[in-house]
């Protein structure tokens, strides 16, 4: 039996953590169809520098259980920080007294059990590496980007590493445990030069030890040149132009513009543009975009979801054609269909949502050459910051810190904050090449659920070419 | 807690403690999907310094009150203000604080009844508006915190926040529409939810019927929420001690940053302001810093650490995080410099005039997500509602398209500047409303780019 840290008078064990989850569920599920709780305790480190000051910091601590019912369409929840059986089970209680329904309830699929108990294998555990080891690379870092040029007039190196233990157990005797440890840098050299300020950066990251946090020498020299290079940067055209869009934005677009369109959620709620393509061609060309919970090392890569459904790669386009969307317990049992494993919650302080993992644009054939070289006038987008969905008018906006101008097919001009936008079904249909197997990579990031509610997932793939609106910004 | 700090030999400390309690309500349609009250959480975090040649800062959080627990935390604290160094800091001294009003005590009594009126609100609203809710999220947050500290702080507070997150679709056969309302107030009173419904509810509707706009150079006139959206992260970096000793703002006391018309402060103690506090997280208290007065640049805003490195005081801006809606977790983060309310003064237009005065123009009700970079204060989005202005009035309803373009003045190595958003508004409205943590009119801004159609 594994040893609980000691945060409470009645909690020593992972045993005992069960136990009590499992009475929760049995008292819940008396008034219910279905219930289950999930125990999450996280910790991790957070270091900082720039040039001025060094900041360390542990997150807020996750030490809590969420509980939950289900009644008539209805889900009742509560959390509990801590692990004292008397209070956990008081709560359990009082959801089970809940007697609300809703006026169109739908009934939750039954599920088979599952037993799992697994941590994720690494090389190094980040809560086993010293303090002082990690603070060594991060000014180790900071020097590197520092020395390149005296235009670069500070870098913010950032690391973090955070592991979460999640135990699960539900009325249809489920029961799960996994540990999965994570680890992420970043790197932003800001250059100044006549009073103009610009920044490129670079991050590496995803679920594994501190050996995720990778990040050579080279890289971040490359990362201080990029910024310098943007301050002779100049604003993008706008207009519908051909684009080449780099792994970070090719992912973005499978991310935003894409997949939050396949969030089954959006689907029942009639607010996908996609509810009417699932089986559809949406592109001559052969493109295939996956959500992937199990990908090796990928931000969002776990071993069970925050229901206790397993991890999987689910295929969302096969070859131009829509083939499925990410489902949790709720959608899959409105639209009759299996969980995905993609119920996920930012903490056990919050509530769960269908949420994507690791996103990303499967490799074919095209080498960057090649794309560039087919484009007379057109920018390549690179260095994605940010995108939104709009799941209902099926739009996108994507964004990069940094572009290049096409002319003749080469690169030109390097442009600095692009923002592609326009039609996910245009942009689709047009897409005409996507990169080879030799170019792919993630990016680690967050995602929210409207406003809040982040949880860690990643993106990219490999480069891709189409059309899109561009302009500055 | 206190007791084991002292205990450990820590000369200089102080302690931060939050406990908070939410309640909230998903919506699908007008049933209630979810139902999450109550969540309660709590945690604190120690700051440790080490007064050396430079000080050494050590923070830890923890939510354990075991012993142990509590020693754990507190020798991490000490390991970490061993390894790190600031160049240099002091506590705050202990002060007098204004009494500001930042609690509503309907929600710290029954958070569950005002998470449930608020959702027969919102269903009575709905009822009949030919309208669908496809995702609702109604949440209250009761936040109580005490600061105490080696320097002789002791102070406490209790606050209150309500969040409430609507998308409506609006339908006319095979056509969909959509606005994404939402509003984040201190007190029940702030939220207008009848009113702000019957807006929403038409942007929802005038958006069937809306087309890309022209591409081109135009008129653009924002609503206080996305003023809000450009200005706060911008002008809050360029604004704060950090970027200022770092020489990263373009921000320079005496120059001029905007026209005569724009004078702005940061206020930390505006009535049910979202930033409002009697003290910042340091201990500081929290007051008004006029930032830009009449269009010129005078004054930056600091935490205790970067005030003594600029030999400046601390205005009160040392926060864990700005405005978020994840403040019942905030505990744990280090202190930086964040704007707390950022007030403009009114203008002297009506709306009337305001579009009036507009011969060709758009009006942006909802962006994508603005998302300026707070570093080079560019921008780029698309519109997701709004309206064309023709002679002065508002016309044909807009979606797609892309407004970009720069915040703030950017200057050209070959000399010269390109004037910003900032220094380009022509018309302020005299009603302030706030959005978030700023509290803004309506403005209007000249020669902005679209792209579109």
């Amino acid at each position: 039996m594994r040893s609980m840290p000691n945060r409470c008078e009645e909690i020593q064990t992972t045993e005992d953590v069960r136990d009590i989850l499992a009475e929760a569920v049995r008292i819940m599920v008396r008034n219910g169809e279905y219930a289950d709780a999930l125990f999450e305790s996280a910790s991790g480190i957070s270091i900082v520098k720039d040039k001025v000051e060094e900041k360390i910091s542990t997150p807020a601590s996750i030490f809590g259980m969420s509980l939950r019912m289900y009644r008539r369409g209805i889900w009742r929840e509560a959390a509990v920080q801590g692990a004292k059986r008397s209070a956990v089970l008081e709560v359990a209680r009082e959801l089970s007294s809940f007697r609300g329904e809703a006026k169109q309830a739908v009934k939750l699929l039954e599920l088979k059990p599952y037993k799992i108990n697994e941590e994720y294998k690494v090389e190094k555990k980040a809560s086993e590496i010293p303090l002082d080891e990690k603070l060594k690379l991060v000014r180790n870092l900071f020097r590197v980007g520092k020395g390149i040029d005296k235009r670069i007039v500070n870098i913010r190196v950032g690391y973090s590493d955070y592991v979460s233990e999640k135990i699960f157990v539900n009325s249809e005797g489920s029961d799960m445990r996994q540990v999965v440890p994570r680890c992420r840098l970043i790197v932003i050299p800001y250059a100044k030069e006549a009073g103009r300020v610009d920044y490129d950066f670079v991050t590496v990251g995803g679920v594994g030890g501190f050996e995720a946090a990778d990040l050579d020498e080279g890289t971040v020299e490359d990362a201080a040149e990029s910024s310098i290079e943007l301050l002779d940067s100049k604003p993008p055209p706008s207009g519908q132009l051909p684009v080449v869009l780099d792994p970070s934005m090719a992912g973005v677009f499978a991310h935003e513009s894409f997949g939050h369109g396949c969030e089954a959620d959006q689907i029942v709620r009639n607010r996908s543009y996609l509810i009417r393509h699932l089986g559809k061609r949406l592109s001559n060309f052969d493109f295939t975009i996956y959500d992937d919970g199990t990908l090796n090392g990928g931000h969002g890569t776990h071993i069970f979801d925050d229901e206790g459904i397993p991890s999987q790669k689910t295929m969302i386009v096969e070859k131009g054609v829509l083939k499925s969307f990410l489902h949790d317990r709720t959608s899959a049992s409105t639209l009759n269909t299996d969980p995905t494993g993609n119920a996920r919650r930012e903490s056990f302080l919050r509530k769960t949502y269908v949420r994507m993992t690791n996103t990303y644009i499967a490799p074919e054939k095209w080498t960057l050459e090649e794309m560039v070289e087919g484009i007379k006038f057109g920018v390549a987008a690179v260095k994605a910051t940010s995108g939104m969905e709009d799941p209902l008018a099926g739009g996108m906006q994507l964004s990069s810190k940094k572009g290049y101008l096409i002319e003749n097919g080469r690169l030109a001009q390097v442009l600095s904050s692009l923002t592609l936008t326009g039609s996910v079904l245009d942009f689709v249909a047009k897409i005409d090449a996507v990169g080879q197997e030799d170019q792919f990579e993630v990016e680690p990031g967050f995602c929210g659920k409207g406003h809040g509610d982040y949880v860690p997932v990643a993106d990219g793939g490999v480069y891709i070419r189409s059309e899109a609106v561009v302009s500055g910004g | 807690m206190e007791r084991r700090i002292k205990a450990s030999g820590a000369k200089h400390w102080d302690l931060y403690g939050q406990e908070a309690e939410i309640g909230e309500a998903h919506l699908r349609g007008l049933d209630i999907e979810s139902l999450r009250i109550p969540i309660r959480n709590w945690g604190y975090s120690i700051r440790i310094f080490k007064q050396m040649e430079k000080v050494g800062i050590g923070l830890a959080s923890g939510s354990s009150l075991d012993t142990n627990k509590i020693d754990e935390v507190v020798g991490l604290a000490e390991h970490i203000s061993r390894s790190i160094k600031v160049p240099a800091y002091t506590l705050p001294l202990p002060s007098k604080y204004s009494s500001v009003k930042i609690s509503d005590p309907k929600i710290t009594k029954n958070p569950e009844e005002v998470v449930m009126a608020s959702v027969e609100r919102v269903r009575n609203g709905l009822k009949d508006a030919g309208i669908e809710l496809t995702f609702g999220k109604i949440r209250t947050y009761c936040i109580k915190t005490r600061l105490v500290s080696s320097a002789g702080i002791d102070a406490e507070k209790e606050e209150t926040q309500m969040h409430i997150e609507l998308a409506l679709k609006a339908s006319k056969g095979s056509r969909a529409a959509e606005y994404w309302g939402r509003k984040t107030v201190r007190s029940i009173s702030q939220l207008h939810i009848e009113e702000d419904l019957r807006k929403w509810i038409k942007l929802a509707k005038d958006t069937l019927r809306a087309k890309a706009p022209k591409t081109g150079i135009t008129t653009l006139i924002l609503p206080p929420s996305l003023v809000a959206e450009a200005i706060v992260d911008v002008v809050g970096f360029h604004s704060s001690g950090l970027a200022l000793y770092e020489k990263l703002s373009q921000f320079e006391k005496g120059t001029r940053l905007a026209g005569n018309n724009v004078t702005l402060e940061d206020d930390g103690t505006y009535d049910y302001g979202l930033g409002t506090s009697p003290f910042d997280d340091e201990g500081t208290p929290q007051k008004k810093t006029v930032l830009i007065n009449r269009g010129i640049c005078e004054g930056f805003l600091f935490d205790q650490m970067y005030g003594a490195i600029t030999k400046e005081k601390s205005t009160g801006n040392g926060l864990k995080g700005g405005f978020s809606l994840d403040k019942d977790t905030s505990y744990a983060y280090p202190i930086s410099i964040h704007t707390t309310n950022l007030k403009f003064k009114e203008g002297d237009m009506k709306m009337e005039e305001l579009i009036g005065n507009v011969k060709n123009g758009i009006l942006v009700a909802n962006f994508s997500w603005l998302l300026p970079n707070e570093v080079t204060g560019s921008f780029g989005s698309e519109i997701r509602n709004g309206y064309l202005i023709k002679k002065g009035e508002l016309s044909t309803p807009i979606k797609g398209g892309q407004v970009s373009g720069q915040l703030l003045d950017v200057p050209i190595k070959q000399g010269g500047v390109v004037k910003g958003l900032l220094s380009r508004i022509s018309g302020m409205g005299k009603r302030l409303e706030m959005a978030g943590n700023c509290i803004a009119p309506y403005m209007r801004f000249e020669d902005v780019q679209v792209a579109g159609t």
